[in-house]
């Protein structure tokens, strides 16, 4: 018993990976994106199995991603910092995968009925190049409210 | 003393049976020369073995970890408890003692939430196609997708979760890279995030078309592969590119999942990615379905198929000056072209749209704001698939054996050994039509003196030949090119058939025509050095041009060169010349005949068969 006291002592306290990469301030954000075509590399790479040069290199220290929001405004504010090219162009068109997928995730009966939504709200989602991602979650939120017919 | 006469039981049962395979697969224990076991999985932070004994002793480990289990058994779990700790462990030794019956996914704090987020259903192993434009990703690249539950019946992949194995590259210095990547000196770590980074990665960052292979995998299996992330959070593994790569690691998790499959040993000491694909599909019913994802290009090429000169014009407008182009037509005709646009502008500006160039977005923003206000919505696209599925390529390595005869040297047999990948006359089916891949390939050459063939010479060594000839088309990205680095007979008029090294590299544009049939034009420039040659180096320049057809099973190809050989002191033009004409009998065997001929110095005839494995 006592060893086991002193294995479980040794154990350190684990950073919680458990917030997840969800939340906010994990995204693309706090990515470190490294950009390195310098051909001789290339060249030399070219010969490996190079697989593990990243464009992305996403740290996992995740300390800073608990966040107190309630889940859904969350988890939709981080896939819009994630997603957010996709997502203007889809709302933009009025359909898509990433439309599906908010349609999913607020349990929106019909995504094309969302999408039509969205589509004739792109100017005041998407105001300027500038508003945030929370801001543009919380507007599909609002759009989703009335079109959706459930709280958020 | 109920739990002590459990455990007893227990540690009899194992002694009994040979060590359980799952439990080494969830330490990552491996034998080393002597038979001694090791570990992959290294200690960063926290602890990975529980007994200070327990990576040379997998049963004294596993007794230790029951024995903590046990006495967890009845209290209440924190997160520093070693069930909430080490969930996969817990959970194997769920099944297989009566006494544990609890669930960490329920029960532990931190990696309830952990859980919950992810909400496995099932698993896939996600293929990233070969990529020749940056080349270190020319063998293209796994990883695996946790399907979540939370995305069952949307058809909503990108709530899922990406898992990836890759090497923290900690060097800008190409020699450093090389030398730690081939050693096994950089650390790699597992990471999981949501899928869709890594599309925006793949699909749109890089433009590579994904596949994704799902695997026949229940949930209470996938389950185990969860929680064993959870476990190597603070672990690295060390990474050898060729042989403990991405793939490797993706391999062994599956292989925790279900340790019957012993999907590690069954794979090719060196690991290319396709190669770990190919193994899942020699188990009847392990893959489950395959979908494809395309890539921005291809996406963009077919939304555009049918356009007229006009509109390809037209688009391209659009997509640098928003404003300035007055829309006519219909509202559907103006809702295709801008679409086609948005594609356009993204593809176009992949990488600043990434690193976030404001001036490019403000672009974009006005593209969008144009198109949401045309109200139509047009019928969705569903993209085809074109290609073949990646694992239906031909083996990567092959042996060739050839009979030939040459001018100057008279009768001899070729044997030749290629290491990995493609070229251009392998059968295409799963590769990129237009690049070549070849890497480690050695030829030796049995050479008739006397009527006998007793004498064997290295004809050529070839560290890498990679060339892409990706045709002209209305989008950009329009430059062809080759890279190669060899050592061989060369073929320079200053000091031909004489031993040397060559570096050659050359840039020029491809035309393609019909299917995957293309002729490319290449300025070509290089290096020759060789220790006859009189001033040992030699300058290589001159035009090329490359021809390659597929007629069913036939492929064929021409190759037509005018190269300046020059040094400070002497000058000399070869033109030279090569048909290459290969018959597949299967995806395994071809039936190969070449001519080589140097302008007034040799005539190469050559033919034989190439095996592939």
């Amino acid at each position: 018993m006592k060893k086991i006291f002193i294995v479980m002592s040794l154990l350190v306290a684990l950073p919680s990976f458990a917030a997840g990469y969800g939340s906010a301030g994990c995204g693309l954000g706090s990515l470190v994106i490294e950009e390195d075509n310098t051909w001789w590399k290339q060249v030399i790479a070219a010969t490996l199995n190079g697989t593990g040069v990243q464009t992305f290199g996403i740290s996992t220290g995740t300390s800073n991603c608990d966040s107190p929001t309630p889940m859904k405004t969350a988890q939709v504010e981080s896939y819009v910092e994630a997603n957010r090219m996709a997502l203007a162009k889809d709302i933009a068109r009025g359909q898509g995968e990433t439309i599906a997928n908010l349609a999913s995730v607020y349990g929106c009966k019909s995504s094309k009925t969302f999408g039509k939504a969205l589509k004739s709200n792109y100017r005041s989602i998407f105001s300027s190049t500038s508003t945030t991602h929370s801001e543009v979650a919380t507007r599909i939120g609002g759009v989703a409210q009335t079109v959706c017919h459930k709280a958020i | 003393m109920k739990i002590f006469t459990t455990f007893l039981l227990f540690i009899t049962y194992a002694h009994a049976q040979k060590i359980d395979q799952q439990w080494l697969n969830l330490l990552h224990l491996k034998k080393d020369v002597f038979g001694n076991y090791y570990s992959e999985a290294k200690e960063e932070q926290g602890q990975f073995f529980l007994h200070s004994k327990g990576e040379k002793d997998p049963e004294k480990e596993m007794e230790v970890t029951l024995q903590a289990f046990l006495s967890e058994k009845n209290e209440k779990w924190n997160k520093n408890s070693i069930s909430c700790r080490f969930p996969a462990r817990y959970l194997w030794a769920k099944s297989k003692l009566k006494g544990l019956s609890r669930s960490p996914k329920d029960e532990c704090p931190y990696f309830k939430a952990y859980y919950q987020k992810i909400n496995p259903r099932s698993a896939s192993l996600i293929f990233s196609s070969y990529f020749i434009n940056v080349p270190s990703s020319a063998f293209g690249h796994t990883f695996l997708r946790i399907n979540s539950k939370n995305s069952k019946g949307t058809g909503s992949e990108l709530l899922d979760y990406g898992v990836n194995f890759a090497a923290q590259v900690d060097t800008q210095n190409g020699l450093v890279y090389l030398v730690k990547g081939l050693g096994g000196f950089f650390r790699g770590y597992f990471t999981t995030l949501p899928y869709y980074y890594k599309v925006r990665e793949y699909n749109d960052y890089e433009s590579r078309d994904l596949w994704e292979y799902e695997l026949n995998l229940s949930t209470s299996e996938v389950d185990l592969i969860v929680a064993h992330l959870w476990e190597v959070q603070n672990n690295f593994f060390y990474y050898y590119y060729l042989t403990k790569n991405c793939s490797y690691f993706i391999l062994e998790l599956i292989d925790i999942a279900r340790p019957e499959l012993n999907l590690v040993a069954n794979t090719p000491y060196y690991v290319i990615p396709i190669d770990t694909v190919k193994v899942l599909d020699l188990y009847p019913d392990l893959i489950k379905e395959i979908s494809y994802r395309p890539s921005l290009k291809n996406k963009l090429d077919q939304t555009t198929e049918k356009f007229t000169k006009t509109l390809i014009k037209k688009v391209h407008q659009m997509a640098s000056h928003p404003n300035s182009e007055e829309l006519i037509g219909s509202d559907q005709e103006k809702a295709e072209l801008l679409e086609a646009s948005i594609l356009f502008f993204d593809y176009k500006n992949a990488k600043e749209l990434v690193f976030g160039n404001k001036k490019i977005e403000e672009q974009r923003h006005e593209l969008l704001l144009k198109r949401s206000e045309i109200e139509t919505i047009l019928p969705e696209r569903k993209f085809e698939n074109r290609f073949e599925p990646p694992h239906l390529s031909h083996p990567n390595r092959r042996i060739s054996l050839m009979g030939g005869n040459q001018t100057q040297l008279g009768g001899q047999f070729l044997l030749e050994h290629r290491f990995a990948l493609h070229d251009i006359y392998d059968p295409l089916t799963g590769h990129s039509p237009y690049s070549q891949t070849e890497v480690a390939k050695v030829r030796l050459r049995f050479q008739e003196e006397r009527r006998q063939y007793k004498k064997v010479y290295l004809d050529e060594i070839e560290a890498f030949n990679v060339a892409n000839y990706q045709p002209m088309g209305p989008w950009g990205n329009n430059i062809s090119w080759k890279l190669k680095i060899s050592s061989l007979r060369l073929d320079n008029p200053n000091c031909f058939s004489c031993y040397g090294g060559r570096f050659l590299g050359g840039l020029g544009k491809t035309i393609g025509y019909r299917k995957h049939d293309f002729l490319s034009f290449l300025l070509v420039t290089g290096l020759d050095y060789a220790a006859q040659l009189p001033d040992h180096f030699d300058h290589i320049i001159g035009p090329q041009a490359v021809f390659r057809s597929s007629l069913a099973q036939l492929t064929l190809g021409v190759k037509v060169n005018y190269f300046w050989y020059s040094s400070f002191s002497y000058q000399k033009q070869l033109l030279s010349g090569e048909i290459e004409s290969r018959y597949h009998l299967s995806k395994k065997y071809n039936l190969s005949a070449r001519y080589e001929g140097f302008h007034q110095f040799d005539n190469r005839y050559s033919a034989g068969l190439n095996y592939f494995y």
